[in-house]
């Protein structure tokens, strides 16, 4: 058997529970060998081709979400892999870990109006920078959300860069694609539901795509990201 | 050597937990408080042999790295 194409890591922080959904997702195709690496390694153990830090409540949300995945081993791979320009994405609790670990600007707070929210939601692709929105061809994508901390806040100028830069790439939108306070589910500012690092190849987000991928989910939106980090 | 890290957020974050709280003690007939804040305090206590220049420098790193996240939090930093 030849070896597959491409490598994708799947991190798996104590307290991450999405791995295996992300897993299957992702690993959809045939040309792709999808495996969960520990926290506790500081290497990938050879080449990836993409990396995903999966939702979930690593180390229990102890101190922020988050911030404890700063004293992990594989931390210091994952910041070692964004310098070299491989593709990763954080998805809910990986976005609030890649923001905490400072791969990406911003922080996610408890949500605006402190409930936890489970629900669907409309997403406007506002950056293709991402390795993972370059091939989406929608503007607008139907993917599911379930946090309590995911209320993006930046600085003012933290906000003016990111818009600068283009690095806001996904903002929540309703039903018509119209991006509006009323269609904000938590609060965060410019609306903003995930962004990417300043050279485009690291993107956190707080809606989960592998929710949306599936045969047997309500939708596939989910898939115009995996299969655009795939091609 | 025993250090004090403390941590507030920043003034103009929101903190939807103090507002909850502020609106449900007012709501039970507690009055005049103008605004309510909540801050952290952490304490690293060091083992013997780690100098205090050595051990107020670690505090200082994991007060910045880890306690505190800078986009909305400030922090001190005390020797108990």
């Amino acid at each position: 058997m030849s070896d597959p194409a491409l490598r994708i890591a799947i991190i798996d922080f104590h307290g991450t529970l999405c791995e295996r959904d992300c897993a299957a997702a992702f690993g959809q195709a045939a040309h792709v060998e999808t495996m969960l690496v520990s926290s506790e390694k500081d290497s990938f153990s050879g080449p990836v081709h993409a990396i995903v830090v999966p939702g979930g409540f690593s180390y229990g949300d102890y101190i922020r979400p988050g911030a404890m995945a700063r004293t992990a081993p594989i931390t210091r791979a994952l910041y070692a892999a964004a310098d070299a320009g491989t593709p990763i994405i954080g998805i809910c609790n990986g976005f609030q870990i890649l923001c905490e670990i400072r791969l990406l600007p911003g922080v996610l707070l408890k949500n605006r109006d402190g409930r936890f929210i489970c629900r669907e939601t409309g997403l406007r692709v506002q950056s293709r920078r991402s390795p993972f929105l370059a091939g989406v061809k929608p503007d607008v994508l139907r993917v599911p959300i379930a946090h309590k901390y995911g209320q993006y806040y930046c600085s003012a100028e933290t906000l003016a860069e990111l818009q600068a830069n283009d690095q806001i790439a996904l903002c929540y939108c309703d039903d018509e694609g119209q991006i509006s306070d009323a269609a904000n589910p938590n609060g965060s500012v410019g609306h903003i539901a995930g962004v990417t690092n300043k050279a485009g190849n690291v993107l956190g987000m707080m809606p989960h795509p592998e929710r949306r991928a599936m045969p047997w989910h309500a939708g596939k939106d989910g898939n115009w990201m995996i299969e655009s980090v795939c091609a | 050597m025993k250090y004090s890290v403390q941590v507030k957020i920043k003034d103009g974050v929101l903190d939807p937990e103090m507002e909850t709280l502020q609106r449900l003690l007012r709501r039970s007939g507690v009055k005049g408080i103008r605004q309510l804040t909540h801050t952290q305090q952490f304490v690293l206590e060091f083992d013997d042999q780690v100098d205090a220049t050595e051990a107020e420098r670690v505090a200082r790193t994991v007060a910045g790295d880890v306690l505190a996240n800078p986009e909305i939090h400030d922090w001190t930093l005390d020797v108990l």
